[in-house]
């Protein structure tokens, strides 16, 4: 009970997004959801309320509010509507949503990269698949969810314990108001080649220094000086799979297109 | 100053609204979109870490991700085209007979089709002219 009323902030908005989640999933004919979609709009302005914490300026707190609302908002969206191409759509709009916060955290190459693959490649291929397979528009199965209110339950109470070990406690806000961990600041760790002891902070054998951190530069000298074999491996997971599609893409008869 | 805490927290809704969707859903693209969107949850974490310890392993990391999803949707659409061939469907229900035989179903038999058929619509013709006035001996006549 203590708990409960200590932490029942973070508790509400759960129940009432699991209660928004189940209740908004398709479940048979088609019901008015006005109640929860306004109970899922607290849930989300109750976690953003109390859980994110304004950096002080002004651009980039407004540029991650709205990136970061448009991708929980077409989030939802997307795994509840009826309507499977709606679905890949809203799936771009969190894409686009995710490049935006990749551009805050001074990631470009990541963005475009992402909405490249993504947005240009993988939505359209699974739109191509999905007007193959449903020509026949709304189909039973999308209208029937299985067992909302189970899967809502484990999936709130997950991010429950997620946000809970997030949340900054009381002492961590007094003494690091801006990032709210202490253990995990990044220490500046004198490197020594000779003792190999194990720092918490990763370390690069590549000079990744502050001027080039987040250009393509500093990107490529990763991915190709520490990454070398990784990279190469990636190459042939690429190979692999596309053969692997090939194989278990099914068969045309001969002749026919 | 970047707040890591933020982006960890949409990060973590993300991938949780990505896990809901892929243990709620029937339609087989929309559990592989699930799926890719749990990955945007994971990603966006290492990004933000990334920023965090001001190194490029995060984001080395999340082009990793990007390759392996782009291997996995690839796949997957290999194989949900491979399985509508056999069953002319995307539901997932139908194939839980690959579990156990007598391991009771997971899913309980539900009453079928609630699909609002879309109400059949015939052309109007509007009318034009004046519309025939019939005569007493033209009647009579025929």
């Amino acid at each position: 009970m203590q708990w409960l009323k200590e932490h029942w902030l973070l508790v509400l908005p759960m129940v009432l997004g699991a209660f928004a989640v189940a209740r908004l999933m398709p479940k048979g004919e088609p019901r008015s959801s006005l109640v929860a979609r306004l109970v899922g709009l607290a849930a989300v302005g109750i976690v953003g309320g109390t859980l994110l914490q304004p950096t002080g300026s002004v651009l980039s707190d407004a540029l991650f509010y709205l990136f970061a609302g448009v991708a929980v908002l077409g989030a939802v969206l997307m795994i509840t509507h009826r309507n499977p191409a709606y679905s890949a759509l809203w799936f771009a709009v969190v894409t686009l949503a995710v490049c935006g916060l990749f551009l805050l955290q001074s990631a470009p190459f990541l963005a475009s990269a992402t909405v490249i693959v993504y947005a240009g490649a993988i939505i359209v291929t699974f739109l191509f698949v999905l007007m193959l397979a449903q020509q026949a528009g709304a189909t039973n199965y999308d209208q029937r969810s299985r067992q909302p209110g189970v899967a809502a339950f484990t999936g709130f109470v997950l991010l429950g314990a997620l946000l809970f070990v997030l949340s900054p406690s009381k002492e961590q806000a007094a003494t690091r108001p801006v990032t709210g961990f202490v253990s995990l600041a990044p220490k500046v760790v004198p490197v020594d080649q000779s003792s190999d002891q194990l720092s918490t902070t990763p370390q690069s054998t590549s000079a990744t220094t502050a001027e080039n951190f987040g250009t393509m530069r500093g990107l490529g000298r990763s991915l190709f000086g520490d990454y070398l074999f990784a990279v190469e491996l990636a190459g042939t997971l690429l190979l692999v799979a596309s053969i692997g599609a090939i194989v278990i893409a099914p068969k045309r008869s001969s002749g026919k297109l | 100053m970047i707040v890591l805490t933020n982006y960890l927290i949409v990060g973590s809704i993300l991938f949780v609204l990505g896990a809901i969707g892929f243990l709620a859903r029937r339609n087989l693209i929309t559990l592989v979109l699930s799926a890719e969107m749990m990955l945007h949850g994971v990603s966006l974490n290492l990004v933000a870490f990334s920023n965090f310890h001001q190194n490029m392993q995060g984001q080395a990391f999340t082009a990793f991700i990007l390759t392996v999803a782009a291997c996995e949707a690839g796949i997957a659409l290999a194989l949900i085209l491979t399985l509508y061939k056999r069953s002319k469907s995307l539901d997932v229900n139908l194939w839980s007979q690959l579990a156990e035989a007598d391991i009771e179903s997971p899913h309980e038999e539900e009453p079928a089709v609630p699909t609002a058929q879309p109400t059949q619509e015939f052309p109007h013709l509007t009318p034009a002219g004046r519309s025939p006035q019939f005569q007493k001996e033209t009647a009579n006549r025929v």
